[in-house]
């Protein structure tokens, strides 16, 4: 595997993490194959951005990745540990005191009947980070104000229905923080989001990388916010990871089809007025019960060879830093 | 070809009347795409609701007018409003999974609007297959139920049937925000071909403001309840007058080009229960002047088909 090693330790590094889930009847299972051997790692202090449609399996990874599910297949070291090995049961406080998580929908995520104090006490009191009352009343109030809710005091005894949507996704932020973790898996925290607030949240989560060298794994089906908050981009297609490199790398030399597709289909009134260019590509993503052999994406592809109906193309490096499997740059 | 003028909506709820839609006004020339872009909760919806008068209680349409080819839509009895509505003005709906009935085939729904105008079951027939070419579907699908077909092959299907009566003006409700990008691409590409076919207007809704300066020929931006910035597409993209446009344009990152901070815009959109006062956007305006708190900005002329309304640009300044 070609991945580029610098200075900086992993602090999570998986490797052919695999996820089958069973669908169908009880004499005739089938096997949804959501996460196909992914391998990658994230550094201390960086942002992996985890990019693809709907149905590629990036919620599943990250799920996988914070223990929420068990895996099918494959290793997860977190802080060059086999947490898979060192605690195959489940996820130790430990674990889950250095890996958190945010989600999608905050509308969701917080309970309608607790105050935000409560939310934000939680994990605190679980974790022990505080005993006193007062004590705990004071790092929650800190932790507000990380995410610049202010006044504190007052967001403190709110109740989640009393505050807007970006207020209640940095409610959630906080509580991630609360346990001061290492790594933040953060699933599309901001597309339930409001446009105009959006950027507000995407620029948090870089000043906590930034100020805390918290490392993140970003989920998005926006290409845009993960060349603008990620140091890393990966693109899943059905499963599997088809590329990855830094942003420039992806937007400016996408190597595979699928990603050049995404990037073609992108609304980029930045870019100047163009028409719409025509998407030389049609079709759905397809069933990812029971796959065959080959690459995914040879269905759709518009450069198709026979044997990307035969093999899944190997990892290769096209420039430093920079992979992609795509038969086109086999041998 | 349709002209709003002065339109207003209100929901009553326990809390007081939330003005939706307050004084808004309007045109769409034939062979125009408005884009009306706006975040949730600006009234963007319901002003398409209420030009259909598809409304129901608790909200309530309060004044204004508009009108379609001489005629005033808010004036029109329930008879003729039958008539009109799919025939003259038709709409796709945001969500097509919740726009097609589970339990009922394709090919029903499509027959339902044409056997309501007066067409025979056989002309009902031969218009399904050939929307279904249009829009891009086998015909053998009319037979399907709407489970068995992909979420982008829906949203097909509910423009067909908005297209069934050739109308002149199509209401689109946020068509693709559910969809994946290529499909949306995908189903926006054909609505453009379709467009040029066939010379329909369209009037585009969507929170998605890059995508409106690609697809639209002019766009109104939506805040809280009124429209704050009107122009042709280009000239909006380039020349962005109200802070609060200058403020969306500055939410979207893009894909190229330098990777400079965004900043977005401070605050969260207002509760229209209790608007802020003067200028709706003033807590969120970098630019807020003391007249802002005050005065509600009149509506300028800035040139040929640029309004905006700010105080930056009145002249009583």
């Amino acid at each position: 595997m070609n991945q580029t090693r610098t200075n900086h330790p992993a602090i999570l590094e998986v490797s052919r993490l695999t996820k089958y889930f069973s669908v169908g009847t009880f004499n005739r299972s089938r096997m949804v194959h959501a996460v196909e051997k992914a391998s990658f790692s994230v550094e201390t202090g960086q942002v992996l951005a985890l990019v693809g449609e709907s149905g590629c399996g990036k919620t599943t990874t990250i799920r996988l990745i914070a223990r929420l599910i068990p895996t099918t297949d494959g290793e997860i070291f977190f802080e060059g540990i086999d947490v898979l090995k060192s605690e195959p049961q489940k996820a130790s406080m430990e674990y889950r005191n250095k890996v958190q998580l945010i989600f999608q929908d905050p509308f969701a995520s917080l309970n309608a009947v607790h105050t935000i104090e409560h939310h934000l006490a939680r994990p605190l009191i679980l974790h022990k980070k505080a005993v006193r009352r007062q004590e705990i009343h004071d790092q929650v109030c800190g932790l507000l104000e990380s995410v610049d809710l202010n006044p504190a005091e007052e967001i403190a005894r709110r109740y989640p229905h009393q505050i807007s949507g970006g207020q209640r996704q940095r409610v959630a932020i906080a509580r991630a923080l609360a346990v001061e973790p290492r790594l933040i898996l953060a699933d599309e925290p901001i597309s339930m989001l409001d446009v105009s607030i959006r950027m507000g949240v995407l620029n948090l989560i870089g000043r906590l990388k930034e100020e805390q060298g918290i490392a993140f794994v970003y989920i998005t089906h926006d290409l845009a916010s993960a060349r603008y908050i990620g140091d890393q981009i990966i693109v899943m297609y059905a499963g599997h990871m088809i590329e990855g490199g830094t942003g420039d790398m992806i937007m400016e030399r996408a190597a595979h089809p699928y990603t050049q597709l995404l990037l073609s289909a992108v609304p980029d009134p930045h870019a100047g007025l163009r028409t719409l260019k025509d998407l030389s590509v049609r079709g759905e993503v397809p069933s990812l019960i029971d796959p065959g052999p080959g690459c995914p994406f040879s269905a759709r592809c518009p450069q198709v060879m026979t044997v990307c109906n035969q093999v899944m193309p190997m990892q290769r490096e096209v420039e430093t830093g920079h992979w992609v499997r795509c038969h086109l740059f086999g041998e | 070809m349709l002209e709003v003028r002065d339109l207003r909506v209100v929901y009553l709820t326990a809390h007081g009347s939330v003005k939706a839609v307050d004084g808004v006004s309007m045109t769409i020339q034939p062979g125009e795409v408005l884009g009306l872009a706006g975040e949730s909760g600006s009234g963007k919806s319901t002003l398409a609701h209420a030009i259909l008068r598809i409304l129901h209680p608790p909200a309530l349409i309060t004044g204004g007018q508009a009108i379609f080819a001489g005629r005033d839509i808010m004036e029109m009895e329930d008879a003729e409003l039958e008539q009109f509505r799919w025939k003259e003005i038709s709409i796709v709906f945001q969500s097509a999974m919740n726009a097609l009935n589970p339990v009922m085939r394709i090919r029903d729904q499509l027959y339902d609007v044409m056997l309501q105008h007066g067409l025979t079951k056989g002309e009902a027939h031969e218009r399904a297959v050939q929307l279904f070419d249009l829009v891009g579907i086998e015909p053998r699908r009319l037979d399907s139920y709407p489970h068995q077909l992909s979420g982008g092959m829906r949203q097909r299907v509910v423009i067909a049937i908005a297209l069934a009566l050739n109308p002149p003006l199509l209401i689109m409700d946020e068509p693709t925000t559910a969809l994946d990008v290529v499909v949306q691409k995908d189903i926006l590409q054909q609505i453009a071909s379709l467009r040029e076919k066939l010379g329909f207007s369209i009037l585009f809704i969507t929170h998605d403001l890059s995508l409106l300066v690609e697809f639209s020929t002019h766009i109104a931006i939506m805040y809280a309840g009124e429209i704050v910035e009107q122009s042709q597409a280009r000239e909006l993209f380039n020349h962005a007058l109200h802070p609060y446009t200058v403020g969306l344009m500055n939410s979207f990152p893009s894909i190229g080009g330098d990777r400079h901070k965004l900043t977005g815009i401070p605050g969260s959109p207002p509760d229209l229960v209790t608007p802020p006062t003067g200028c709706r956007f003033h807590p969120r305006c970098p630019n807020m002047m003391p007249i802002c708190t005050q005065v509600t900005p009149q509506t300028n002329l800035i040139s040929n088909e640029h309004s905006v309304a700010c105080h930056l640009y009145s002249e009583s300044k």
